[in-house]
């Protein structure tokens, strides 16, 4: 019996033993997956926004592309985010919605612009969808919605446009899990905190547009795509830091109204 | 591991069936994985069928099958670890790749060492392994 003792924690010590002298090596270094990840997302994002853009007009003149633009800079330089990275398309679409693309493409449409009642709204916003790209779950839900073999195919360029289309379709209109979205939300809070935005505009955007009251679109699919919003905005409030003063507004008065003017032409 | 005699002259027949319980691991290790149980629900159903077999195909049932616990608990701890991270958002870590490489270390031990046995046992000769042959001792009597 001793002799079986003795074997057995012989053989879990080497097993051990084994494990915690390979975890002393830096092995995520080794693999080049984020490397090949990152390749892979670049390529399909690209085919994604090319698709979509397709079927879509998107707005590159006038007030609205800078003044979008101010806010991102202003939530990118206070979280350490590459601005230059994160690709933002305004598209001239009436749907209350945005949503992420891989290889960080972030399309805003017009609808959600004009829901918006304040720059801090739709920083809210921006900074909810920017979390959804820095946490990688566009790619989560891209496994999970498009699946591994569509991907695999898009990607080694055995695409057909039907094929593209479809999924850039899924991958705008459809949900991530709730798990992700909490996530998603609560680092939005942490940007919007550390920008010094104020966080109860994102939670007032939340429950207003999920009661539909001042939506120009007859489908808001933000929101429809999302969990409960009152939840939302509750533990989005919890996590608000009110230790310090906010800023009321990122744009002047002046600029948020001419945007607001030129968004409704 | 150790290749030595067995208390009696071994026949033809019960050599090759106790080579059989080696072989059947391997086959259900090839065809299983991931999932570890099929190895050990294969090696436990020949165990159960060679139940009343001679002592040497008893014995070395007992260690085919005794052999597939180990790697059942680490290959279903990698398995759900992987699953987790596939579906569960968790990241992939140094521990993971570490756990992963020592599990399939492991696996690729068991794996040469029952070809060995098999190989050896289908001869007549009979090889005890370490920990796993001293437990079968306990348990398997003549």
């Amino acid at each position: 019996m001793k002799k079986i003792v003795f074997q057995a924690l012989v053989s879990t010590g080497l097993f051990f033993g084994l494990l915690f002298g390979l975890q002393e090596i830096n092995w995520l270094s080794f693999f080049t997956k984020q490397k090949t990840q990152i390749l892979t997302e670049e390529i399909l994002g690209d085919i994604y926004w090319e698709s979509f853009r397709a079927d879509e007009k998107e707005i590159t003149t006038g007030l609205i592309v800078p003044s979008v633009d101010s806010i991102l800079t202003k939530i990118c330089e206070n979280n350490a985010i590459h601005k230059t990275s994160i690709k933002v398309h305004i598209i001239d679409n009436l749907e209350v919605n945005a949503f992420a693309f891989p290889n960080k493409h972030l399309i805003l449409n017009r609808g959600l612009l004009l829901a918006a009642e304040s720059d801090t709204e739709l920083a809210g916003v921006i900074c909810h969808e920017i979390a959804h790209i820095e946490l990688n779950h566009v790619v989560k839900k891209m496994l999970k919605e498009v699946g591994l073999s569509v991907i695999t195919s898009i990607s080694s360029g055995n695409n057909n446009a039907k094929t593209v289309k479809k999924s850039a379709k899924l991958l705008s209109s459809s949900a991530y899990d709730r798990k992700l979205e909490k996530e998603a939300d609560l680092k939005a809070v942490e940007y919007l905190n550390n920008a010094q935005i104020d966080v109860t505009a994102f939670a007032n955007f939340l429950i207003r547009i999920s009661l539909s009251e001042h939506i120009n679109s007859k489908h808001p699919v933000w929101i429809d795509t999302h969990p409960k919003s009152e939840i939302r905005a509750k533990y989005t409030l919890e996590n608000r830091d009110s230790t310090s003063t906010k800023i009321k507004s990122i744009l002047t008065k002046n600029g948020w109204n001419q945007l607001k003017v030129e968004l409704a032409k | 591991m150790s290749p030595g005699k067995f208390p009696y002259e071994v026949q033809e027949h019960e050599a090759e069936k106790a080579s059989n319980s080696y072989v059947i691991s391997l086959a259900a290790m090839v065809v299983g994985l991931p999932l570890p149980i099929f190895n050990l629900i294969a090696t436990f159903f020949f165990f159960i069928a060679n139940r009343k077999e001679s002592y040497f195909v008893r014995w070395h049932c007992t260690q085919a099958l005794l052999s597939q616990f180990s790697l059942l608990f680490v290959n279903s701890f990698g398995f759900w670890w992987t699953v987790a991270i596939l579906f569960d958002s968790q990241p992939i870590t140094n521990h993971y790749i570490s756990y992963l490489i020592t599990a399939f270390l492991l696996n690729l031990a068991e794996f040469t060492t029952s070809i060995y046995t098999a190989v050896n046992t289908r001869k007549g000769i009979h090889v005890s392994w370490w920990f796993y042959g001293e437990i079968t001792n306990l348990i398997c009597k003549k």
